[in-house]
């Protein structure tokens, strides 16, 4: 039996992916992936996925469709993994920290 | 260039999507506080709370919670959430260095300035890159919390300030919350009565003297407070009055029998006209019952009999408070979740198989029979041994009577422990697909057992749950066997779920009006064995206490009880103490 640890890949490689596989911009890449770092570490009550990296590719790709980086937040991190509106409420808030203006 | 049709449907999808999307952006304005909530629990790993003050004055942070100066602009409140909540991320707030910086506001500045830069470099990687360009940090360096400590003290070391803007260590505000946190809800509530005589409180007051003060302080804000006076001396058990009606009364019985439960009933009445100002006194008490709903017998161990309809238990909602944060306890739900992922997950001989690593005989057989009647099924004759996971239903029983209040070495409470566990237990077990619930239980006499729902097996994981288990107070005693009777009876109800489990958090053994010692003992173990001969598996974790309790120990087995020091050592034994407890029960369904 083989058992293995998977964890989410570090900040630069995570980049990486997102720039290099998906040609998300560097800028967007950044940011994503320091939203999904708090994200990780948010422990909210009904929040029960954390963000993993294809949901930064779906944010990204949604931006990439000519989504501006908010909604597409709003659309992919925040609505996406919960159903409680509270908790939505409050991911929505935290996506506009990051990715609003 | 002309558009293409595919390009004309793209167009109007993007622009149905943001008008789904506008919606929200109305609601900017409640996004941006519980998205600042977020942002500060994402940062510092735990539950931090965002209050505005009322009145212009530095924010600070009570390790909780961040306070708001109100005329900061809005990326000026950010900053300082992140700001804060980096420095309880760092531990920069840990109450051994905050108290070596209280009294001193001097060194606690020149602390926070020699954190600070320390602080946001280690969640660096995690913040909003326009908050960080706009973070002014004062160029100080340090090595760990302590060398900024000792630098801070030493007042030859030259220190640049911080920005006013960015608010101030508040070392006392930190050392009261960490000092007062559920301690005593009581005296913490009766504040907001303006009453004075509770200020300075003694954590160490047993139940007695803590009713003593209830009694003072009810008598004096509330001139017509007679009623209430004697509602409580039932409720708390003190004074002759409330326990010998009691025993009178004993042998009623019936749908609404013990004299105690109905004028508390008939006072109920009165309180919901005062809701506003009770429900700062005890919340508890606006929960009494109006009627009994269960009557449970309890075992008699000298008379060798059961006492018939003895304990009057019901069962409410607990109310939600969404202004309190639970304890930390340093364990994140991942980690338990790996653990428990594979509870009850174990090799199961499964009959009927495609393929296999042996023939099942009778499936053989069958097949035979079938191909010489002339029907062709397929050739499922195989037995295979795969890891399934079973179908579970869990219900947590947490005790919440004031014992669980007192506090631990390090400032926590059993309570608050017990709280955080069984919260993280849920949801790890929830996540999995298994049905939950939670309830807390206490009881004053056999007149009033309480179970309050936190969440039920219908209900889903979400903030009004959370809440839940934030407004809980520990208060009252502890009638174990009737809990236990009422848990088993609730899971009992789960029909569709084989597996059931029962785990009851606990500080320390059953003790009530009349319910000690031999007595109580005896009545649990009664109360176990009936569970666990419908088939529900039980278990008994103790969590902070000093050492094992050996009547708990003794009544639940070494195999399926557990203490631990620390909410950390649960996920290691976690998963080993249910897959027992399932098993002894299969065990002996088998037997039967």
């Amino acid at each position: 039996m083989v058992a293995m640890d998977f964890d989410f890949p570090p900040p630069e490689v995570e980049t990486r992916i997102l720039t290099e596989i998906y040609d998300i911009e560097p800028a967007l890449a950044d940011r994503l992936v320091r939203l999904a770092a708090v994200m990780r570490r948010l422990e909210a009550p009904g929040l029960s996925d954390v963000a993993s990296t294809r949901t930064l590719v779906a944010t990204g790709k949604l931006v990439n469709e000519g989504l501006s980086a908010r909604d597409a937040g709003v659309a992919a991190m925040a609505s996406a993994l919960s159903d409680d509106p509270e908790v939505i409420q409050g991911l929505t808030g935290l996506v506009e920290e990051y990715l609003g203006g | 260039m002309a558009e293409t049709p595919a390009q004309a449907g793209l167009e109007k999808a993007r622009e149905d999507w943001r008008q789904i999307l506008s919606f929200k952006t109305d609601e900017k304005k409640g996004n941006r506080q519980s998205g600042l909530e977020f942002l500060a629990s994402g940062m510092a790993g735990r539950q931090i709370l965002i209050s505005v003050l009322e009145n212009a004055e530095p924010s600070y942070t009570d390790g909780h919670r961040v306070f708001l100066d109100p005329s900061l602009s809005p990326q000026q409140r950010s900053i300082v959430v992140v700001t804060h909540a980096a420095l309880i991320a760092a531990d920069s707030l840990d109450s051994r260095l905050v108290r070596a910086i209280s009294l001193r506001p001097a060194v606690a500045a020149r602390f926070m300035a020699m954190e600070l830069p320390r602080a946001i470099a280690l969640r660096a990687y995690a913040l909003p890159p326009a908050l960080l360009e706009k973070l002014p940090l004062p160029p100080n360096h340090s090595a760990s919390a302590s060398a900024s400590l000792a630098i801070a003290r030493d007042l030859r070391n030259n220190v640049v300030a911080t920005e006013s803007w960015l608010g101030v260590l508040r070392p006392r505000r930190m050392l009261k919350h960490s000092d007062t946190v559920n301690t005593n809800a009581t005296a913490g509530q009766l504040k907001s009565f303006k009453v004075n005589q509770l200020d300075e409180h003694d954590e160490d007051e047993d139940l007695d003297t803590s009713g003593a003060k209830v009694m003072k302080l009810f008598s004096s804000p509330l001139g017509k407070a007679n009623w209430l006076t004697d509602m409580l001396q039932q409720i708390l058990g003190m004074g002759r009055g409330g326990a010998s009606e009691n025993d009178d009364d004993g042998s009623a019985g019936g749908a609404h029998s013990g004299g105690s439960a109905n004028q508390v009933s008939g006072a109920d009445i009165d309180i919901t006209d005062n809701a506003l100002q009770v429900s700062h006194l005890d919340e508890n008490l606006l929960l009494l019952p109006r009627q009994t709903q269960w009557q449970y017998p309890e075992w008699h161990e000298g008379k060798g009999r059961y006492l018939p309809d003895w304990v009057n238990v019901n069962e409410l909602e607990a109310l939600p408070d969404a202004s309190a944060a639970l304890e930390p306890c340093g364990v994140s739900m991942h980690t338990l979740a790996q653990q428990l992922f594979r509870v009850g997950v174990e090799f199961e001989n499964h009959r009927r198989q495609p393929t296999g690593t042996d023939i099942d005989i009778d499936a053989l057989v069958d097949h035979l029979v079938d191909r010489a009647g002339g029907h062709t099924h397929e050739e499922n004759i195989y037995c295979n041994s795969q890891r399934t996971r079973r179908d579970l239903s869990a219900m947590m029983l947490v005790d919440v009577s004031r014992s669980t209040g007192d506090k631990l070495s390090g400032g926590k409470t059993i309570f608050g422990q017990q709280i955080h566990a069984a919260r993280l237990i849920s949801r790890a077990l929830s996540h999995f697909g298994d049905r939950v619930a939670v309830y807390a239980f206490h009881s004053w006499g056999r007149g009033i057992t309480r179970l309050l729902r936190i969440k039920g097996f219908d209900e889903a994981e979400g903030a009004l749950i959370e809440k839940r288990f934030t407004g809980l107070k520990p208060s009252g005693l502890t009638r174990l066997g009737a809990a236990i009777r009422h848990a088993s009876f609730r899971l009992l109800q789960e029909k569709y779920h084989t597996h059931r489990l029962l785990m009851i958090f606990t500080d320390g053994f059953a003790y009530d009006d009349e319910y000690e010692g031999r007595h109580a003992e005896s009545d649990v173990a009664k109360a176990l064995l009936e569970a666990r001969q419908q088939g529900i598996a039980c278990v008994c974790i103790s969590i902070g206490s000093e050492r094992d309790d050996e009547t708990l120990e003794r009544i639940f087995g070494s195999s399926t009880y557990l203490h631990c020091r620390h909410v950390g050592d649960l996920p290691g034994r976690l998963r080993r103490l249910i897959n027992t407890a399932l098993r002894n029960v299969e065990k002996s369904a088998r037997v039967a």
